[in-house]
């Protein structure tokens, strides 16, 4: 029997279910990620799957993640991809034939920006993926997407039982062991096999594991499992000071090169080490490397170290890397890492490249946080200082962008510096001012500045762009106007930030069709463009899509196409698309008069988009209409109260929101204010170019019992305006003044063709109406009945023109009104001053309302009252 | 395993060899119940299977001591059987089989040392073969 199988490789035992799940899974899916505590086994089984995977034109190539090479984007990776800029595109060409398995232990400990890349590598088949997560530790959000993706099988490894120690020991040892020294190994480790393997070769060293006639005998205590931690400690102890120093570097830069080992230590020492099962010597075919046998060893040797010790081994560390000239593809980002976690100085140059990275990761704390360290050696720096000030708005800290943009900005501004990189600095800080700050005119005034310094074509015609969108704050026709004076561009960047700025506005002035097309189109030259800095999010275009699609009244499509927007935003992990998409599926949901649904998306955008007030803003407004419509008025009113801009603040007030306030006043049953706050809306849209806005705000008051006030103006509006949306309000409006049933069926039709269900269920109920009066119960019947299938699909939804009384005689706006009030148990004198009318005049209007409904009582009001389809 | 697991087993096989073919027979029934689809396993007629298994089993159990002809034995045999098509999932149920049988033929004389033992062994046995199948 030979002792040498003692430290060899163990074998693998008691494995073959998770193996055969492992190979059941190989067939159709892209990845496995193996789950377990520290010493189940996880990389070993990984490594049997990696071997078994590897034939033929495949190749496997092997990563470890750790704290360290955490501290770059990418570094746990970047010996495994090919080198160049955009790590996705050219890992995706180099993979794409071979398809590798690509093995990465411990991915709970990679940075946001490889679990990205990897994600995406998965996603598109690129690789096959077999990685192992250590259980019991905080595990980043990006694992657990990665592994509940249906490309990916997770499998869980427990603990071996009780027969397969046995086994283990049984060939590890390579004999048979007694009976007693099998029972305590198997107490000592509850087998997990790194504890096992420790308290062998532990138990072996200390020669209380002993070959006694041809039977492995414990002849003295072992370790318990409470004490594995020191007896790793206690082995540790035992090697000596040279082959410590080589194990503390391994614990603190993870692995490295045996080239570099060997100027630290002698041969012999190494080799010890490696008899000792301390470290692993792993073969790639571009480098031998070292690197701690299991991860363990390093959490003992790190808490043991000095921060001191550490700094200076990583500062060694670089200190070899670049004597031999870091010609390593990977060795730039791993000396930027070293640096970053000694806390020294790093390269500037470098940390950017990490910092560009990490953005397109869209990974902002750590974009944050190397931006800043290269500001710390180089203060000067515009890159650093516009991806810094960039990452502080994306993650809504505004005051803290400007700290960073401001100074930079007035550098240039001073230098005359006319750069691309001068002029992304003052796109940034302009939007920052803008909508994070809601400094208009001084984000203008920045724009300005930097386009009379400009010297690229391109760079002004961005800045131009720039300028147009944010004169949206005050309308589409100031928007439009700037476009106008100044040619399409030319150039792609520029071309591309023009249609951010124009499909919306044409979208708002009514110009839907031409919207469409430059929508469409910017996306194109966007996505030929990738993925450039100080510029929106490619969903800008598509959310641009989505308001022309809406304001047309295709309101299925857009409803689905902002769904694609959020669902980027949440896959990409970025904010503002996550925003404006859930923002878009609420205001559809509420155009489709599906209140439980907006309610749920714009709860969700107002929250995400504290910082962003703007947004917000558009969320509350809608939050309020929502609320108002599921008879939730406290919470309606609520909503409402955070619509005006604060004194002194510049902001996106768009006339969408009185939208809001309207219905807040509606569900506070006050209607004679809701129509007023309607009409201040729809003044103040006119004025500012918002078209489809002004019918919206207009209908609102038709539906709200006064057509005859706004009907003229809703046809008039709606001549500028190409949707079907805006067209059917107007003839809703024209055919409530006219109480033409036969034109109100057909309202009801285009309203449901488009999508607008809630608005469709209440001009039939009105056609309904019409017809009774005209004496044709038939079609009377038949709409009502229209009305109640097309009210079954709008969530509950309660409007003023829902309510409905079954009679003959009309009730004028004026009666309804009280009686609604009545019915809720409001007295006399309360309904005058919500409709400002006396009480005696709210009495005589009773009065009138109790013979035409034939009730006597007030408490018989609710009765008569009823809800469309509720009879 | 231990010594006493060897030798507990080997005398075991001891006392089933003369009533051998209905053991396994019995192995057999109990098999495929619990794994139907095991009879496609077997290709040959079962009255020489029954023969191969016993004198397999007696050869493999008797070789336990000797670790490194065992692991090649095993080595072999798994390879073999996987080659017939024989997975992890037969492996549990012929352990299964294989334990229900002894448990039903020594009665009250299947001790919990007994058991232990024919486990333990069988886990080495199985496990062995198995890697033998998957080291290629």
């Amino acid at each position: 029997m030979s002792t040498a199988a003692v430290v060899d490789r163990w074998p693998l035992v008691g494995r073959w279910d998770a193996l055969e799940a492992c190979e059941a899974a190989i067939a159709d899916c892209d990845g496995i990620v193996l789950f377990g505590a520290a010493g189940v086994g996880k990389t070993r089984l990984a490594d049997e799957l990696g071997a078994r995977l590897e034939t033929g034109d495949r190749t496997r190539l092997r990563a470890v993640a750790s704290k360290t090479a955490a501290a770059t984007p990418l570094g746990a990776l970047a010996h495994v991809l090919p080198p160049g800029p955009d790590a996705y595109a050219r890992a995706a060409e180099t993979f794409a034939a071979t398809r590798p398995v690509l093995a990465v232990d411990d991915l709970h400990l990679l940075d946001a920006t490889s679990l990205t890349l990897l994600a995406q590598l998965v996603a598109n088949g690129l690789v096959f993926l077999i990685g192992t997560v250590r259980t019991g530790e905080p595990a980043p959000d990006g694992v657990d997407a990665l592994v509940r993706s249906d490309r990916v099988v997770r499998i869980d490894l427990d603990a071996l039982t009780r027969d397969d120690v046995d086994t283990l020991l049984h060939l590890a040892l390579g004999g048979p062991l007694d009976g007693a020294t099998a029972a305590s190994l198997w107490n000592a480790s509850q087998g997990n096999v790194l504890f096992l393997r420790e308290l062998v070769l532990g138990a072996r060293a200390a020669d209380t594991l002993t070959d006694v006639d041809g039977v492995w005998t414990v002849t003295g205590p072992l370790a318990s499992t409470g004490r594995l931690n020191e007896l790793l400690a206690a082995r540790i102890g035992a090697v000596d000071p040279d082959g410590v120093s080589l194990l503390e570097l391994l614990a603190c830069c993870g692995a490295v090169g045996l080239d570099d080992a060997e100027t630290t230590v002698r041969l012999d020492t190494l080799a010890a080490l490696e008899q000792a099962g301390l470290i692993a010597l792993t073969v790639d075919e571009r480098r031998r490397s070292l690197a701690l046998a299991h991860p363990l060893y390093g959490d003992i040797l790190r808490a043991a170290m000095g921060t001191l010790r550490a700094r200076a081994l990583l500062t060694d560390q670089v200190a070899r890397v670049a004597a031999r000239g870091a010609r390593r593809r990977e060795d730039p980002l791993l000396i930027a890492s070293w640096q970053l976690e000694a806390g020294a100085p790093a390269d500037p140059a470098l940390v950017l490249r990490g910092a560009r990275l990490a953005r397109g990761a869209h990974d902002f704390a750590q974009v944050e946080r190397l931006a800043r360290a290269a500001l710390r050696v180089d203060e000067t720096s515009a890159e650093a200082a516009q991806l810094a000030g960039e990452a502080c708005y994306e993650l809504g800290r505004f005051d803290d962008a400007e700290a960073v943009l401001g100074p930079a900005d007035d550098v240039c501004e001073r230098n005359g510096d006319g750069s691309t990189v001068a002029c992304d600095l003052a796109i940034v800080r302009a939007q920052n001012l803008t909508w994070g700050l809601s400094r208009l005119s001084d984000g203008l005034a920045v724009r300005g500045r930097a386009r009379a310094r400009g010297t690229s074509e391109d760079d002004r015609g961005v800045l131009l762009a720039g300028e147009a969108s944010e004169l949206m704050f005050i309308g589409p026709n100031e928007t439009l106007a700037l476009l106008a004076s100044e040619p399409p561009a030319a150039e792609s960047r520029a071309s591309v930030a023009r249609a951010i700025a124009e499909a919306p506005a044409l979208a708002f002035v009514g110009r839907t069709t031409d919207a469409l097309v430059i929508a469409h189109a910017g996306f194109e030259a966007h996505g030929a463009l990738g993925d450039v800095v100080a510029m929106a999010h490619p969903g800008t275009h598509v959310i641009a899509q989505v308001v022309a699609l809406a304001e047309a009244g295709s309101l299925a499509e857009a409803g689905a196409l902002a769904q694609f927007v959020y669902d980027v935003g949440v896959a990409d992990n970025v904010a503002l698309p996550r925003m404006w998409g859930s923002l878009n599926l609420g205001r559809v949901a509420l155009l489709m008069g599906r209140p439980v649904s907006a309610r749920r998306w714009l709860m969700e955008c107002a929250a995400l988009a504290r910082p962003f007030r703007p947004i917000r803003r558009l969320a509350l407004s809608g939050l309020a209409i929502a609320l108002s419509m599921t008879g939730d008025a406290a919470a309606a009113q609520e909503a409402a109260t955070e619509l005006a801009p604060t004194p002194g603040e510049e902001t996106f007030v768009a006339p969408e929101l009185w939208l809001g306030a309207g219905w807040a006043a509606l569900a506070n049953h006050e209607p004679e204010r809701a129509r007023d706050l309607f009409e201040q809306g729809a003044d103040e849209a006119a004025g500012r170019g918002y078209r489809t806005c002004e019918t919206w705000l207009l209908h609102e008051i038709a539906r709200v019992g006064a057509p005859e006030r706004v009907a003229a103006r809703l046809l008039a509006a709606a001549e500028h305006c190409d949707g079907v949306l805006v067209a059917a309000r107007a003839a809703h409006a024209d055919a409530l003044v006219r109480h033409d049933a036969d034109a109100l069926a057909a309202v009801a039709e285009e309203f449901a063709t488009s999508g607008a269900d809630l608005v469709a269920a209440e001009a039939a109920g009105a056609a309904s109406d019409a017809y009774r009066r005209d004496g044709d119960s038939r079609r009377a019947t038949a709409l009502q009945e229209r009305s109640a299938a097309l009210l079954a699909l709008c969530e509950g939804a309660e409007t003023p023109s829902l309510v409905t009384a079954e009679t003959v005689v009309p009730l004028t706006r004026r009666e309804r009104e009280i009686a609604v009030l009545a019915a809720e148990g409001l007295a006399s004198k309360a309904i005058g001053e919500r409709l400002f009318l006396s009480a005696r005049t709210v009495d005589n209007h009773l009065q009138r309302v109790y013979t035409k409904l034939g009730v006597t009582r007030r408490a018989d009001l609710a009765d008569a009252l009823k809800r469309r389809g509720e009879q | 395993v231990t010594p006493e697991d060897i030798a507990l087993v080997i005398a075991s096989i001891e006392q089933l060899r003369g009533d051998a073919d209905a053991v396994v027979a019995r192995f057999y029934e109990r098999l495929f119940e619990l794994a139907p689809d095991a009879r496609d396993l077997f290709t040959i007629d079962m009255a020489i299977q029954r023969g191969k298994f016993f004198a397999e089993l007696d050869t493999i159990a008797h070789a336990i001591p000797n670790l490194d002809t065992f692991v090649d034995r095993a080595s072999r045999l798994g390879t073999e059987h996987a080659r017939r098509g024989v997975t992890n999932r037969h492996y549990r149920a012929f352990g299964q089989a294989l334990f229900d049988v002894l448990s039903d033929t020594y009665g009250d004389d299947f001790t919990p040392e007994l058991a232990d033992a024919w486990r333990r062994a069988y886990s080495l046995v199985s496990d062995s073969m198995q890697r033998g199948a998957a080291v290629r």
